[in-house]
C-alpha cells in the first residue's frame, strides 16, 4: 500500500524499470507513426512533387479529394461491405461458437482445427479460390450451369452478386479466428452464473439473454471494432477478384488511394491526403462501434 | 576469435567491394529499369545488354533490372521519392508527356546524334517531343486494335470479314455457339481508337476545357456495344484482359476478337499452328470507313537525377539510334508485331528480313497504320469515365445518352477541380 505522492525505493525501482522497458516501444512508435503522420499531415497541405519543389495549397488536396465522385464511391461501397459483412460475421461466429461450446470433446477439438483453416490462408489464395468456383470461364458453378443446359452466370457483371462473393470470401477467411474469440468468450463465463440462475428458475432465453449476452459485450466489441477496421481497409480480394468492377462498383477506398499513388495524375499530396481522410473515417466508425456496444468491466471485479 | 573475426571482415569487404572494383576496370556502370513482357522481349533486352558490355568501344557497363509491370508503378514512385532512381527506364508514349512535364526526365537533344533524329518518322517525333525538346529517342509503334479472326470459321459459314459494325454483329451472331463465342468486345484502355474512330474527336475538347462526349458519333458507339452485350454475341465478363486477348481465337473461346498488335508474338510463340487459321483486319467502323486505332509504344528516357547520363545515352543510342539491323533484330525476334520509328530501319525490314512476305506485318502497315493516331494524354480519370458510361449502359440498364451525360458532368468537374484547361501540356 503507499499513500498518494509517495512512493518507496522498490516502487521508485519497479516505475524506474517499468519506464526502461517501454522506452523501445515509444520509440519505434515514434518513428514509425508518429514521425511518418506528422510527415503526411505536412505532405498533404502540398502539391508534394518527388523531383520539383512542392508549393502550399492549404486544404485544396482535401477538398479534391472529397469532391472525386470515385472516391466517394468508394466510400459507399466500403460501407455496403461493412454492413454486408459484420453483423453477419457477428452473428454467424457467436452461434458457431455457442455450438462449438456444446460439442463433445471429440469433435469440438476437430470443428476446431477445420474452422480455422482458412484463416491462414492468404487473401491472395482465397481470392483464387473463390475465382475457381465463381469464374465466368472455368469457374465449377459455370461449368455445372453448362453441364445443365443453361447459360453462364457472369457473377462479376452485376453488382450485388460480385459484392456478396466479396464479402463472403472476406467472411470464409475471418470465420475461424473470429469464432474462436467468441468461444472463448463463451469459456470465460463462470459456470456458478447459470447455476445461481437456475437456482432462481430462470429459462435457457432468459439466461442467453441475462447472462450470455451481456457477459459477451468485451468480446463483441473486440471482434466488431476487428471487424470493421478490417472491413474498411479492404483491399486484396476486391482487388483480385474484380479489380474495383462492374463499374467501379467494387472499388474500396484502399483501391483508390493506391490506384491514385501509382497514377501520374494527381500530386502524391492528393494521395496522402486522401489516406489521411480514410483514416478519419475508420477512428470514427470504429469509436461509433465503440459507443454503440458500451463497454464495461466485466462483472466479476 | 580475433583472429577469426578478422577474416570475416576482410572477407565481407572484399565480396563486398568486388563488383565496384571490376566497374572501375575502365568501365562506368549505368543502371536500366526494364518491364518483364514476353519471354522472347527478355531474351532480346539480355542478349543486347551482353553484346553491348562485351563490347571493348564501350566505356559504359548496363547494369539492367527486370521490373513486373504490377510492381511497376509503385516501384517508380517509391524510387522518386527515397532518390533511387535509375538512370534509365523504359516508359510509354502516353506517360512520357508527363514523366516531361513533371521534371522527372530530361531531354535527349543534344545526348543523341543528330543523323540519329534525322532518321525518324515526322509523326513519331512528335509523340516523344514536349515543350519543343525530346525525351527519349523511340524504339518501336504498336497499334493498340487489330482485330484477330478466325478464317476457317468465317469460310464454313460463307462469311466475310467484317467491315460495318452491322455486318460484326452479324458475323457474331452467326459464329456464336454452344461452345464459342461469336466474338469479345472489353472496354478498356483500348477504348481509345473505338471513340476517336466513332466521333472523329476525343471525348474532351481540343483545349481541355470541357467534355465533348455527347454527339451522334458517341451515343451510336455506345449503342453498338450495349447491343453486343444485349444479344450475348460477346461474353459477359472478359474472358482474358484485353492486352492477352489474341489467344482467344487461337484456344478455339471466340471466332473474333481485338488486341494490340502485341498479339501476334503471343500467337506466333504460344500457337504456332494455329496461325494458318488466323487472319488479322482492322476493326470495323459504322459507315466501314478506316478505323483510327491509337499507337503507342515503349522506349528508354533518361532519369532527371540520373548519374550517368552521357552513359544512358550512348546505350540508347547504340540500341536504338546507330546500326539499321541491330534495332531491326527486335522487330524479327517479335515476328513482326511491332513497328518501327526509324526509316532506315523500315527499308532494312522490307529488304533484308522476312517482314516483306508476312502477310499479317503488310496488312497491319497498309491497313491500320496509315490511319492510325497518337494515343491521348489527357489524365487517365477523363478515360475511366468514357468506360464507367459504357459499363453503365452494358450492366446498368442506362441509355447510351444517359451514360454519356453522367460522364460528361462527371469530365467537367473533375476539368474544374483540377484547373484542367491550363495543365495542357505544348
Amino acid at each position: 500500500m503507499s499513500t498518494k505522492g509517495y512512493h518507496s525505493p522498490t516502487q521508485r525501482m519497479d516505475l524506474r524499470t517499468g519506464y526502461l522497458m517501454i522506452i523501445p516501444s515509444l520509440v519505434a512508435l515514434f518513428i514509425f507513426v508518429y514521425i511518418p503522420l506528422f510527415m503526411a499531415l505536412e505532405k498533404s497541405f502540398t502539391n508534394w512533387n518527388f523531383y520539383g519543389t512542392s508549393e502550399p495549397v492549404g486544404f485544396r488536396n482535401f477538398e479534391l479529394v472529397l469532391q472525386n465522385q470515385l472516391f466517394r464511391k468508394s466510400i459507399g461501397n466500403i460501407l455496403w461491405f461493412v454492413l454486408m459483412i459484420i453483423p453477419a460475421q457477428m452473428l454467424l461466429t457467436f452461434l458457431f461458437a455457442h455450438a462449438l461450446k456444446g460439442m463433445s470433446t471429440r469433435l469440438g477439438p476437430f470443428a476446431k482445427t477445420s474452422v480455422y483453416v482458412p484463416t491462414v490462408i492468404s487473401g491472395i489464395v482465397a481470392s483464387v479460390i473463390f475465382l475457381f468456383i465463381f469464374n465466368y470461364q472455368g469457374g465449377i458453378i459455370n461449368f455445372l450451369v453448362r453441364q445443365l443446359g443453361m447459360k453462364r452466370i457472369a457473377f462479376f457483371n452485376d453488382p450485388w452478386l460480385a459484392r456478396g462473393i466479396i464479402a463472403i470470401t472476406s467472411m470464409w477467411m475471418g470465420f475461424g479466428s473470429l469464432s474462436l474469440i467468441m468461444y472463448a468468450g463463451l469459456m470465460n463465463i463462470p459456470v456458478s452464473y447459470y447455476e445461481a440462475a437456475e437456482v432462481d428458475g430462470a429459462n435457457t432465453l432468459q439466461k442467453f439473454l441475462r447472462i450470455t449476452i451481456p457477459s459477451m459485450k468485451n468480446v463483441f466489441i473486440l471482434v466488431a471494432i476487428n471487424l470493421t477496421t478490417g472491413t474498411l481497409q479492404m483491399f486484396d480480394l476486391p482487388y483480385l477478384m474484380t479489380g474495383g468492377n462492374p463499374v467501379n462498383n467494387t472499388l474500396t477506398p484502399m483501391m483508390y488511394i493506391y490506384n491514385n499513388f501509382k497514377s501520374a495524375d494527381y500530386s502524391m499530396g492528393y494521395t496522402v491526403a486522401a489516406a489521411l481522410l480514410m483514416m478519419l473515417v475508420i477512428g470514427t466508425l470504429s469509436s461509433f462501434v465503440f459507443r454503440l456496444i458500451r463497454s464495461e468491466k466485466s462483472q466479476d471485479e | 576469435m580475433k583472429r577469426i573475426l578478422a577474416v570475416i571482415l576482410v572477407a565481407v569487404l572484399a565480396i563486398t567491394l568486388m563488383p565496384a572494383a571490376f566497374a572501375a576496370e575502365g568501365k562506368t556502370e549505368v543502371v536500366l529499369w526494364n518491364q518483364i513482357f514476353e519471354d522472347w522481349n527478355r531474351a532480346w533486352s539480355e542478349k543486347m545488354v551482353e553484346e553491348f558490355n562485351s563490347d571493348p568501344n564501350q566505356k559504359y557497363t548496363i547494369k539492367q533490372e527486370f521490373v513486373d509491370g504490377a510492381a511497376w508503378d509503385e516501384k517508380v514512385a517509391a524510387a522518386r521519392a527515397a532518390n533511387v532512381m535509375p538512370d534509365m527506364f523504359l516508359v510509354n508514349y502516353s506517360n512520357l508527356k508527363w514523366n516531361a512535364v513533371d521534371n522527372y526526365i530530361q531531354p535527349l537533344d543534344d545526348l543523341i546524334p543528330q543523323a540519329a533524329w534525322d532518321d525518324l518518322h515526322d509523326n513519331v517525333k512528335e509523340m516523344i517531343t514536349v515543350n519543343g525538346k525530346k525525351f527519349a529517342y523511340p524504339m518501336m509503334l504498336e497499334p493498340a486494335v487489330v482485330m484477330y479472326y478466325r478464317k476457317d470459321l468465317l469460310a464454313e459459314k460463307n462469311l466475310e470479314v467484317p467491315k460495318t459494325w452491322e455486318e460484326f454483329i452479324n458475323v457474331a451472331k452467326e459464329l456464336t455457339t454452344n461452345d464459342m463465342y461469336g466474338a469479345t468486345m472489353n472496354y478498356e484502355w483500348s477504348m481509345w481508337g473505338w471513340e476517336y474512330t466513332a466521333a472523329g474527336h476525343w471525348p474532351i475538347a481540343d483545349d481541355w476545357a470541357s467534355a465533348n462526349n455527347q454527339d451522334q458519333g458517341y451515343i451510336d458507339l455506345l449503342t453498338f456495344i450495349g447491343d453486343l452485350y444485349a444479344n450475348e454475341y460477346v461474353p459477359l465478363q472478359p474472358l482474358e484482359g484485353y492486352n492477352g486477348s489474341a489467344r482467344l481465337v487461337a484456344d478455339d473461346s471466340v471466332a473474333i476478337t481485338f488486341s494490340g498488335s502485341w498479339g501476334i508474338a503471343a500467337i506466333m510463340n504460344d500457337f504456332p499452328e494455329m496461325a494458318e487459321k488466323i487472319g488479322v483486319a482492322a476493326a470495323p467502323t459504322k459507315d466501314g470507313s478506316p478505323f483510327k486505332s491509337t499507337v503507342g509504344g515503349w522506349t528508354y528516357v533518361i532519369d532527371a537525377k540520373a548519374r550517368q547520363p552521357e552513359g544512358a545515352a550512348a546505350f540508347i543510342h547504340w540500341l536504338l539510334g546507330d546500326e539499321p539491323a541491330r534495332t531491326a533484330s527486335f522487330f524479327e525476334a517479335a515476328n513482326f508485331s511491332k513497328y518501327s520509328a526509324r526509316k532506315s530501319v523500315d527499308e532494312y525490314l522490307a529488304t533484308e528480313t522476312a517482314a516483306k512476305d508476312d502477310q499479317w506485318m503488310q496488312t497491319i502497315s497498309q491497313d491500320i497504320i496509315p490511319h492510325a493516331i497518337a494515343e491521348p494524354i489527357y489524365a487517365w480519370d477523363i478515360s475511366a469515365q468514357m468506360l464507367t458510361a459504357i459499363g453503365e449502359v452494358v450492366t446498368a440498364g442506362l441509355t447510351p445518352e444517359e451514360a454519356l451525360a453522367n460522364a460528361a458532368e462527371q469530365i467537367n468537374q473533375f476539368i474544374q477541380n483540377n484547373n484542367y484547361a491550363e495543365k495542357k501540356p505544348d
